[in-house]
């Protein structure tokens, strides 16, 4: 025994007089920013960044799903470069929220840079055809992750676009996802890349019997809920096309296409397709400003500052179901405050409120500055989930305006407060950090 | 007033992250002696005592994880060594293994780029001029370094706080736009952020843009009278795959930092009227705890000293790449007798647009300013680009050279009075770079843009060549 732990503490000294690995350097130096920020009040700053930001352990914060809170926990993440193409990041976290609600999951991403050869052309003067454009571009990247997430209270009223607000019953959801995804962009500075994605979803919903609503199997049959509390298992493969590019200043699109196949693994009569179209406009706006001549004979120059922008969005969503078959319920999009990925549309409404196979939104927005780092948004959504496709139309649009200040950071908004309302079903206050600036691990969608 | 000066309307300062003079451009000394670089003798003793030479085997990523040391503690090893009379820029790899200790992995420190591995900045600063003494400003780490080159001072810090707020001196921006001018910091995109966090809550919208902005107003002529660009600094997942950081900050993707920077100039390159009327300054914040061989000199004191080190801002950091891209530049300029730093930015922008002005700090008072570089009586015609797309051109990757494909020989192929073909003008041109590197005394002085047929050119290319092997020329005599 006295052997072995001698063994066992010789073994644990080796890294004290072998040569230091990256990942033992990180761990020392984070040990001693810890001891050096954290000793006293003085740096109780510099010890809450360390905590908070530090590499590779640190205190993991975010939001699981709505109406679940926000989640603490320990995380760890790790950047390696391998060779002089590719580099990766390895994060593994699990948080925990109030309502016992936890999300844990490790995530690993990829990324390849191709080593293109630079060609410098000198001459006596200009080639007779303009070179082709020059600059960085995205990547392909590949991620793979492992992500069980249980959320202990989740909304749900029924299906289609005509369900009460009485009828609201409540269920808890794990949902274990194993799987990856790819996106590869393609014809160089394009903005064109594909996409791929390939998950084992695995799915154990439940009742919730802790609050004045009652529990979804007490309101709902396995008919108006399909899926009702049984453990279902799908593969699902997804293939999509995306498109993000800027013309000149004056328009930023961003497409994506998307079909997804869900095959259900325990149950067939779960398995469909999904087809998803999401496009983003964006029109920003600008005003010229003048600058001083700098003699009498020369004209004015101008140059332009954003003041704002205008945006118009579109997400289509439509199911194909095999007869026969069903889409669980908790597989099915949302409309109404925020959905399971965060994501808000109609926002005025209550969380997850319209849930269907299928569904239509548009979203028109406007931001302008109005006063230095001050900006004034509206937000209006027009809406609506249908049961079938041929219900998705251009008509009984559920709706919902947003009205609210942006702190521009840079030129561009980059903390928004709304404060949605117009859905005759109260009103909901967002506040909400630009998805851009929000970086973290890439965690699969969970549905 | 030179007239490069006279029609200069627009400034842009590329600033990028973290990388030493010697780390980039050091061994173009090979082919330019004037440049004060490194032939691989250079070296710092490693933790074992063992020397650890300079040598052309940096990687475009992977050899600077974790990040060097380049904060005030670090440099000040680095500079000036562990023990009181060691000498001068030879504590790189000590401090260096502070970081990871792993011995073979802290020489790597001392590695540089071999200039063919590196063609925009290395060609850039081989085309136009490449200061030899530009120096960061203090010896510490980027937004110190940063708020020089906005501020003309760091108000006494050393730190990384970003935010400056109620100081004491308005930032080049705010002056510029007083003065009724136009002022950009041009930031990647959202994600990536912008370090010009002095002014971000303030003079919005006119003080910031994205570099797709900027991209946009190259085209159409409407950059402002002066632009700031920051380069993406994070590694951050766009629609369509992910986007590399390419500020060049180790250990980030140098590849991706090259692009970026042919990017920006080619933007400025593509458009005629704004080449000429545009100076380009490409500049590194910092060295990033990479090794150089020049030691930092002293400066007149800053009027605020930091509280924590009892630091006066009287002597500057470590040297940094930094060339300045103009067609009023004469080719292959190199400035040796003058000393610049990051306070040359604000003070080169103020000289040219706004002219006295009073309220700013005694180090950019003091600072020398770049844009008397512009010396040039004529724009030049030449061209420099770059793609990363096939061309129409055979390619020599050693030479920096375009020759163009030809088909087949001309009607008036082996007449001496012939006019140069581009082949030829460019082989001229070639000649000439190697010409450079050969002591003035045995240069031509021949003003290879007067070389009109191709006996003139034959001729030119014989001198030079017997100048280069002159045992050759003997016998061939």
């Amino acid at each position: 025994m006295r052997r072995s732990l001698a063994i066992l503490l010789l073994l644990a000294c080796v890294p004290a007089f072998a040569d230091e690995t990256q990942l033992q350097s990180d761990l020392r130096r984070e040990k001693e920013e810890l001891a050096s920020n954290c000793s006293s009040f003085k740096g109780v700053f510099g010890c809450a960044q360390t905590v908070v930001t530090g590499k590779p352990l640190h205190l993991s914060i975010g939001s699981v799903a709505p109406q679940n809170g926000v989640g603490f926990g320990p995380g760890f993440t790790y950047d390696k470069n391998l060779g002089e193409n590719w580099r990766t990041n390895t994060t593994v976290d699990a948080v925990v929220t109030s309502n016992q609600s936890w999300r844990a999951g490790a995530y690993f991403k990829a990324f390849y840079m191709p080593q293109e050869k630079v060609h410098v052309i000198t001459g006596p003067a200009p080639p007779p055809k303009p070179l082709s454009e020059i600059g960085p571009r995205a990547v392909p990247t590949f991620n793979l992750y492992l992500q069980a997430i249980s959320l202990n209270k989740l909304d749900y009223y029924g299906l289609g676009a005509n369900t009460s607000r009485q009828n609201l019953a409540l269920f808890g959801l794990t949902e274990t996802i194993l799987g990856g995804n790819v996106v590869y962009p393609i014809f160089g500075h394009s903005g064109v890349s594909l996409f791929g994605e390939l998950n084992g979803r695995f799915f154990d919903p439940r009742g919730r019997h802790a609050d004045k609503s009652p529990s979804l199997e007490q309101v709902f049959s396995e008919s108006a809920a399909p899926g009702l509390l049984r453990q279902l298992g799908f593969f699902q493969a997804g293939e999509g096309v995306r498109f993000d590019r800027d013309l000149g200043d004056r328009l930023t699109l961003d497409y994506r296409v998307t079909l997804q196949q869900f095959q259900g693994i325990t149950d067939s009569r779960t398995s469909f397709q999904r087809f998803t179209v999401d496009a983003s406009h964006e029109f920003p706006l600008y005003r010229k400003q003048r600058s001083q001549a700098r003699r009498g004979t020369e004209k004015p120059r101008f140059t332009f500052n954003r003041e704002g922008s205008i945006g118009l969005r579109a997400l289509l969503t439509e199911s194909y179901i095999p007869r026969g078959n069903a889409i669980p319920y908790y597989l099915q999009p949302t409309l109404g405050g925020s959905n399971l990925n965060g994501d808000h549309w109609l926002s005025s409404y209550p969380d997850y409120r319209f849930r269907a196979p299928n569904l239509l939104v548009f979203r028109g927005s406007f931001e302008h500055v109005i006063w230095g780092p001050i900006g004034g948004v509206f937000q209006a959504d027009y809406g609506k989930v249908a049961l079938s496709q041929g219900d998705l139309g251009f008509d009984h649009f559920r709706h919902s305006y947003g009205v609210g200040i942006t702190v521009r950071g840079g030129g561009i908004p980059a903390v928004s407060i709304l404060f949605a309302f117009g859905g005759g079903e109260g009103t909901h206050t967002i506040a909400d950090v630009n998805p851009l600036l929000l970086g973290g691990a890439t965690r699969p969608s969970l549905y | 007033m030179l007239p490069g000066l006279d029609q200069l309307k627009h400034v842009v300062v590329l600033m990028m992250e973290n990388r030493s003079f010697d780390h980039l451009l050091g061994y173009l000394q090979a082919q330019d002696p004037r440049i004060d670089g490194v032939d691989g003798t250079q070296f710092n003793p490693d933790t074992n005592g063992e020397p650890a030479h300079v040598a052309p085997l940096a990687k475009y990523q992977s050899q600077l994880q974790p990040d060097p040391g380049h904060h005030f503690p670090d440099v000040k090893l680095q500079i000036h060594g562990d023990k009181p009379g060691d000498p001068k820029m030879s504590g790189f790899v000590k401090a260096y293994f502070q970081k990871q200790k792993n011995v073979a992995h802290s020489r790597e420190i001392m590695y540089c780029f071999p200039p063919e591995k590196m063609p925009v900045i290395t060609t850039l600063a081989r085309k136009f001029a490449v200061f030899n003494r530009w120096f960061s400003s203090l010896p510490g780490p980027t937004i110190p370094n940063r708020a020089f080159a906005h501020y003309g001072t760091s108000f006494g810090r050393v730190d990384m706080n970003l935010f400056y707020i109620g100081e004491k001196y308005p930032s080049i921006y705010e002056r510029m736009v007083k003065n009724g001018h136009t002022a950009k910091i041009y930031y990647y995109d959202l994600p990536s952020g912008t370090m010009g966090m002095t002014s971000i809550l303030k003079d919005q919208p006119q003080l910031f843009g994205t570099v797709t902005q900027f991209l946009t107003e190259c085209g159409t002529g409407n950059l402002p009278d002066y632009s700031f660009i920051e380069p993406n600094y994070t590694d951050h997942g766009g629609n369509t795959g992910e986007l590399l950081a390419c500020d060049q900050h180790p250990d980030h993707n140098m590849l991706a930092g090259e692009e970026f920077i042919a990017q920006i100039y080619m933007a400025i390159r593509n458009n005629d009227e704004l080449w000429k009327n545009t100076a380009l300054l490409v500049v590194y914040d910092e060295h990033g705890g990479i090794y150089d061989h020049v030691e930092p000199p002293a400066c007149p004191a800053d009027e605020f000293t930091n509280a924590e080190t009892g630091f006066k801002f009287d002597s500057l950091g470590v040297r940094v790449p930094a060339v300045l891209i103009s067609p009023w530049v004469p080719e292959g300029t190199v400035v040796s007798d003058r000393v610049f730093d990051h306070a040359s930015i604000p003070a080169s922008v103020t000289k040219k647009f706004i002219g006295d002005w009073a309220a700013r700090s005694p180090r950019e008072k003091n600072a020398d300013t770049f844009l008397d570089l512009l010396t040039l009586q004529q724009a030049r015609q030449d061209f420099v680009g770059f793609t990363t797309q096939p061309v129409d051109f055979d390619f020599d990757p050693t030479g920096n050279t375009m020759s163009v494909q030809m088909d087949s020989a001309p009607d008036d192929a082996g007449r001496p009075g012939r006019e140069l073909s581009d082949l030829l003008k460019d082989h001229v041109l070639a000649i000439r770079e190697v010409e450079r590197t050969l002591p003035p005394n045995q240069q031509t002085n021949i003003d290879i843009y007067s070389i009109k047929t191709e006996a003139e050119a034959s001729s030119y290319i014989a001198q030079v060549m017997a100048m280069l092997h002159p045992q050759v020329a003997a016998a061939g005599q």
